[in-house]
């Protein structure tokens, strides 16, 4: 199967991203890391990172509204 | 003032001179208190909570490379592990030295290198989960998951040809001692990663083997490394 060609300045600096906040051992902060770094590795693309604690908050808030990627999702009677 | 954590050593030692780390944070060696570790690789953190900024990535990949280069394999921490002070950070360490202990011992002596694989070049179809049924918003969201689904595997399946390529190639090169290596993992970006831990000594013969193997995949596949062990610096 052939596959896209990668850019290795851009997949070097993805993945730098992907690996130093995704894996490494944790001893503290485990739970706010791990929140927030579904996030931040989709902001990999766009090379923007964002604070952990708005990232955080915002992730909080669009899961306690809804979830903007499924605005046109039917809404359901009673929700 | 806060201690920022980057890498666990499994010898003592003083760190590289002028060494610097995040916000051009003098790193300096915190000496372990019992024999599980050697020496914590710490800095002082002027503001707390940490934001994780490029620059600052960079800066604990270069810490933690560092300490690579020492010719010792040193557990690499997660970004942001930040204690109050020096005691915090090494009470943190103690609390969980049977874990750390497991860690240290299963990356000793290796390396990790990453195998970034690219999407298909095809376009993975949308399809159509009931061609008369009508359309609508709940149509069309369940064809976008369905999508979404498809080329997740799709993209799983492309790793998986080359990690099974890769493993044909290195079953038959009986100088690389591979000790360890992760399932395909795909990202948010549309490519997949593939880890492998590979012994020191074994790392020429390694990349010589891989790249044969890459090559021959054509040019939608990178290998990245050495790095320090992350994707193994989980308890087992």
């Amino acid at each position: 199967m052939s596959r896209e060609a990668l850019d290795e300045t851009q997949v070097e600096l993805s993945d730098l991203i992907n690996r130093v906040l995704d894996k490494g051992a944790v001893i503290a902060g485990s739970v706010t890391i791990s929140v927030a770094d579904i996030d931040l590795i989709q902001l990999d693309l766009t090379l923007v990172l964002r604070a952990i604690e708005s990232q955080r908050i915002a992730d909080e808030r669009r899961h306690a509204a809804r979830d903007p990627a499924d605005a046109d999702l039917p809404v359901l009677s009673g929700e | 003032m806060p201690t920022y954590l980057y890498c666990l050593g499994s010898s003592d030692g003083p760190v590289f001179a002028d060494l610097r780390g995040i916000d051009g944070a003098t790193v300096r060696a915190l000496a372990a208190r019992s024999d599980v570790w050697g020496v914590a690789w710490v800095s002082d953190l002027a503001v707390a909570p940490i934001e994780p900024t490029l620059e600052r990535l960079r800066a604990h990949e270069a810490v933690c490379t560092a300490a690579l280069e020492r010719g010792e394999t040193s557990l690499p921490m997660r970004f942001g592990q930040l204690f109050a002070d020096d005691a915090a950070c090494v009470s943190g360490l103690e609390r969980n030295a049977a874990s750390l202990a497991r860690r240290l011992a299963r990356v000793a002596g290796c390396v990790e290198f990453r195998i970034v694989v690219g999407a298909p070049e095809a376009p993975v179809a949308d399809g159509s989960l009931a061609p008369t049924s009508p359309s609508g918003a709940g149509r069309a969201y369940l064809d976008r998951v369905a999508g979404r689904a498809r080329r997740e595997e799709a993209i799983r399946a492309n790793c998986a040809a080359v990690a099974e390529a890769v493993s044909a190639g290195l079953a038959s090169a009986h100088r690389v001692r591979l000790r360890d290596h992760t399932r395909c993992v795909v990202g948010r970006g549309g490519t997949a990663v593939l880890a492998h831990l590979v012994e020191r000594d074994s790392v020429p013969s390694y990349r010589e083997v891989v790249a044969d193997v890459l090559r021959g995949l054509g040019d939608g596949c990178v290998l990245l490394g050495p790095h320090p062990p992350y994707s193994f610096a989980v308890d087992v």
